[in-house]
């Protein structure tokens, strides 16, 4: 189905296009080349930093302190289930080293594959993908600072850093679109809302009644899904894993909604805009 | 007598005997990492790792003798020898000799793969890349242009001295003809 222009990509799909299964990555490497451009926004990078890269630094720093790898995998079975997702992304990767050599080796093996992201993860990334920086996220600018055997991925929450977020004037450049978004929110029943749909529309009231000091709710970690889609509304077509937050967004704000199964045999689900 | 332990990561030594064979310094191998000791200073020594251990540190490689040197040069030139093979044979179409180029390429990586602890860490990244990304693939069914591919990879990459932009060379040669050296970290499985 081709469609030109640009394509958003949000930070699920970056993920999956690193490091999930061939056949995943082959239906996200098709699908980006249907059109003119594929990019992503600097909330995007924030969020690669902190979500994907920090748990491939927690998985590098295991590799380094344990001797076998079933002692790691048990580790990570004992992590508590707040961090099923840092789980889940160390069990993806781990479960695939597992039972192809001694266990010295794979631990390497780990280490080698952990510490080629630390080092040249991001720099792949943003020379394979165009980083939009209009919301002038903060966070997102640094790059991964390494000092010594240790990867600093900077400050994660905009309240640390209030003086130098510009995040406020991005939310009031797209005051319009807040509240279009605010408004569709309210309609939608409460039951059907998601945990990060209801801090979004409280988040646009906070906005509301004082946008200057709206970094001290760490917009960047709170209702980061709402900031992503602010920052892809200049593309027609949004490519996602997690279709529960951005099916709403895309509607507001009039774009086509691509969602990458994970099923690697299942094909792209499209939910096309409504013509104007 | 002599025991070995690890000088950051594993300590070989239970109840003050040595339980791992003493291997000479042509046997590579994961041991590259150890250093020798003398027994009666394990217990101390035992101490000292476990404060390295805490700190993380990384044990540096070290440096290949002599009769390591001698067998990763030849290793490397075995590759390159069953790489020419490949060539040949992908050129002549002949699934059989394609495969058993392919099966001892395969064969002399495993074998580079445990020199990788006296070695720089880009070599052992660059091992682990191209094992990773040719393990699965079926040697009887390579293209022309993959098999072009892969000799220019080893005679441009594998090589003694590596650094990063040996690795980035490595990755990016792989992926252009199709071959995923991330399969490993991505579910291969599926």
């Amino acid at each position: 189905m081709p469609y030109g222009t640009g394509l958003f990509l949000d930070t699920s799909i970056i993920i999956a296009s690193f490091i999930h299964s061939p056949k995943i990555k082959k239906h996200i490497e098709n699908r980006i080349k249907e059109f003119t451009f594929a990019c992503t926004g600097m909330v995007v990078k924030k969020e690669l930093k902190h979500r994907f890269f920090n748990d491939i630094k927690y998985l590098y720093n295991l590799s380094r302190t344990y001797n076998a790898i079933s002692d790691l995998n048990r580790r990570i079975d004992a992590l508590p289930k707040q961090q099923y997702r840092k789980f889940r992304i160390c069990f993806q990767t781990l479960i695939t080293i597992d039972e192809m050599e001694d266990e010295q080796s794979r631990l390497d093996r780990l280490r080698y594959y952990t510490k080629y992201l630390l080092d040249y993860g991001m720099d792949i990334l943003t020379k394979k993908y165009c980083f939009l920086s209009i919301s002038s996220c903060f966070l997102g600018k640094n790059d991964i600072q390494k000092t010594g055997n240790d990867y600093d991925m900077g400050p994660s929450k905009c309240s640390r850093v209030s003086d130098k977020c510009k995040i406020h004037l991005f939310l009031s450049d797209n005051q319009n679109e807040l509240i279009k978004i605010q408004e569709h929110l309210r309609h939608i029943d409460n039951s059907e809302k998601t945990v990060e749909l209801r801090n979004a529309e409280e988040f646009i009231d906070k906005f509301k009644e004082n946008p200057h000091t709206i970094q001290k709710f760490n917009p960047c970690s709170t209702v980061a899904d709402l900031l992503i889609a602010l920052e892809s509304k200049c593309c027609p077509s949004f490519y996602t894993i997690n279709k529960k937050e951005s099916q709403h967004y895309c509607r507001v704000l009039n774009q086509n909604l691509i969602v990458r199964p994970t099923n690697p045999d299942k094909d792209d689900e499209f939910l096309p805009r409504e013509p104007k | 007598m002599n025991a070995f332990i690890s000088t950051g990561e594993n300590v070989d030594i239970k109840n003050n005997s040595c339980n791992t064979i003493i291997s000479s310094e042509i046997e590579p191998l994961k041991s590259s990492y150890y250093a020798p000791i003398n027994i009666e200073t394990s217990n101390i020594v035992e101490k000292q790792i476990t404060e390295k251990e805490k700190s993380r540190d990384i044990p540096k490689p070290k440096h290949p003798v002599s009769s390591q040197i001698y067998a990763i040069n030849k290793y490397i030139g075995n590759i390159k020898l069953n790489v020419n093979k490949l060539v040949d044979a992908t050129n002549e179409d002949d699934r059989i000799d394609k495969g058993n180029a392919g099966m001892l390429i395969l064969e002399c990586l495993g074998k580079l793969w445990e020199y990788r602890g006296v070695q720089p860490e880009s070599w052992g990244m660059i091992i682990n890349f191209l094992q990773c990304a040719l393990y699965n693939v079926i040697f009887e069914d390579i293209t022309i242009e993959q098999s072009n591919t892969i000799k220019t990879i080893f005679e441009k990459y594998l090589h003694v001295a590596t650094d990063s932009d040996d690795i980035n060379g490595v990755l990016e040669s792989l992926e252009n003809i199709g071959f995923d050296p991330w399969q490993v970290l991505s579910g291969f499985r599926e």
